[in-house]
């Protein structure tokens, strides 16, 4: 399974997803923070520009740039902002592992959506480093990520279970050969190693089942796209047979479409300014 | 493992988790405190009437801190507190007779059996952490007798907690062989080992027990520096938890004698640190007796 063939579907629950998080946060920054002196901002792993399409409509004085290193959610980004009319916000194809080809001191806010796969761990703190050489003195960083906590699905349970173990093998477990450990925990001690002040974290539950809101299954559906386009690996590294994955897959999804289905995670924010 | 002739797996087993359920049932003070700071100072979920009420129950309720402080704000209700642990109930009842709360009362009762309570006696059942005094394997008949000690309109509410990450290495280390030891004496939910799982299965339990608009909230407990103290003192309370339990984790294989003793003075360690960053959910699943 290649990722295009899921990316359009991607770029929907990314949506849902977008909202739900911005819903939680209750907006697009950290609530201290005035969106209205931010002129130039950066948004790292934008995948589709949902957050900086966003921040763009919402803010006219401000000017985005969104880097992602998947070439085919900067296809689909650049076609929202066509589409939108938006010429303020720029997305380009960027390897978050290699230095920013950006000159120093040039961003007033840095966002960025770290997912456990977005970046394998030892890439994270050079790239801190390279954010704090873009960002001009005083301006300021967000970190986000979101993780599962837990579901009332045993198919998820085991599958998540899986993930850790697949984590381990490929080498992006954040420290070393520690199972269940995403980037978000270790944001604010990451902030710190780089040099940036005044770093703070805030917390926000993020229900992912219930029968209130059939949006916060997005998230659920996005955690099986993943699981989709990842099979081959599990495969690949004999964790688990292709027919047992496979019938994993189609509990869990008939699991969190069904009424009794609980599972709930938390969006971690951390946030910290570049000494003036 | 050298097997000892006199020794006998089954009590074994039990002895572990009596170990389990007391050390727990000592975090209760602490615990009070996780789940009034994730529910923002609630005690209950909003849409409750407690003061229409007139009898209430916390089933489980360890030093009594959720029955006094209800009975703070709601001095005209009687509520009972019921728990099995001598101990506890003293604490409870001393600091009962220190305050004026004479609506609150603690009594002794085994809640591995059938409760000794009229039928549609109540008009709220509390349960908290039922996975401190219960194996989860009992838990369905158990939420039967919560339903059956409820008048019809009365509601039951449970909460549970889960950790689910925090940033030191020795620690997830130590509370990742916890959750396997918790599957080894069948006191877990999720046999995958990744939660201890009753949380996540309260909603689906309160359905499955026929209550109706049953409905879950979810909250994060902040485990990291920006909590403070009751954060670290919870962690260590965890780990020493772990160290009460060595002899389990080491006769599982999940660590040797000595590793145990480095990884325990290092998640001591590390849970101090001043960057530490961590989380969990408390889950409040609650529903109403039908046929009112």
């Amino acid at each position: 399974m290649e990722f295009r063939d899921v990316a359009t579907p991607i770029s929907i629950l990314e949506q849902a997803e977008h909202y739900q998080f911005t819903h939680a946060l209750q907006g697009l920054l950290p609530s201290k923070l005035k969106a209205q002196t931010l002129k130039n901002v950066l948004d790292l792993h934008c995948r589709t520009g949902r957050w900086a399409l966003d921040f763009a409509q919402t803010y006219p004085q401000a000017n985005v740039t969104g880097l992602d290193q998947m070439p085919e959610v900067i296809a689909l980004a650049r076609k929202s902002a066509a589409t939108g009319n938006l010429s303020r916000v720029q997305f380009y194809t960027a390897k978050l592992s290699e230095p920013l080809l950006l000159a120093n001191s040039t961003f007033d806010h840095v966002h960025c959506f770290g997912f456990r796969y977005s970046l394998s761990p030892r890439h994270w703190q050079p790239l801190l480093g390279e954010c704090k050489r873009v960002m001009r003195p005083g301006a300021s960083i967000h970190l986000l990520s979101f993780m599962p906590g837990l579901t009332s699905s045993r198919a998820f349970q085991r599958l998540w279970q899986l993930t850790d173990e697949l984590t381990t093998l490929i080498n992006y477990d954040f420290i070393k050969g520690l199972k269940h450990s995403s980037p978000g925990v270790y944001f604010c001690s990451l902030l710190h190693e780089v040099g940036f002040v005044n770093v703070e974290y805030e917390l926000f539950p993020l229900d992912m089942g219930g029968v209130e809101d059939p949006r916060n299954r997005s998230c659920c559906q996005l955690f099986y796209n993943d699981l989709l386009i990842t099979r081959s690996m599990f495969i690949k590294f004999q964790l688990v047979s292709e027919s047992e994955f496979d019938e994993l897959l189609d509990q869990y999804q008939q699991d969190y479409f069904s009424a009794d289905f609980c599972g709930g995670g938390a969006l971690i924010s951390a946030y910290a300014l570049k000494k003036k | 493992m050298s097997q000892d002739p006199e020794s006998d797996p089954e009590k074994q087993e039990v002895l572990y988790q009596t170990q389990i359920q007391k050390a727990e049932t000592q975090m209760n003070g602490l615990l009070h405190q996780i789940f009034l700071q994730a529910q923002g100072g609630q005690m209950y979920p909003a849409k409750i009437p407690v003061n229409r009420m007139q009898r209430v129950i916390d089933l489980g309720c360890g030093d009594g801190e959720w029955v006094l402080e209800l009975s703070r704000r709601f001095p005209q209700v009687q509520i009972f507190g019921v728990d099995y642990d001598d101990d506890a109930l003293y604490r409870a009842n001393v600091r009962r007779n220190a305050g004026n709360f004479r609506m609150a009362g603690f009594r002794k009762l085994d809640l591995s059996e059938e409760l000794q309570v009229l039928d549609g006696y109540l008009d709220f059942v509390h349960l908290r952490r039922c996975g401190r005094f219960m194996l989860p394997e009992r838990l369905p008949a158990f939420l039967q007798e919560c339903v059956r000690i409820l008048r019809p309109g009365g509601w039951l509410v449970t909460s549970e907690v889960e950790i689910c990450e925090v940033s030191s290495p020795a620690f997830t280390r130590i509370y990742a062989a916890l959750l396997k030891a918790r599957v080894a004496l069948k006191m877990s939910l999720d046999q995958s080992g990744v939660t201890v799982g009753i949380a996540a299965q309260l909603y689906p339990l309160l359905i499955q027990a026929h209550l109706e608009n049953v409905t879950y909230e979810l909250h994060t407990i902040d485990l990291g520096y920006m909590w403070g103290n009751y954060a670290q003192s919870f962690l260590l309370e965890i780990i020493s938890l772990a160290a009460l339990l060595k002899p389990l984790l080491v006769e599982l294989g999940l660590f040797d004698a000595e590793g145990f003793d480095e990884l325990h003075s290092q998640a001591e360690k590390e849970v101090q640190a001043d960057d530490r960053c961590g989380w969990g959910l408390v889950v409040t699943a609650y529903g109403q007796k039908g046929g009112k």
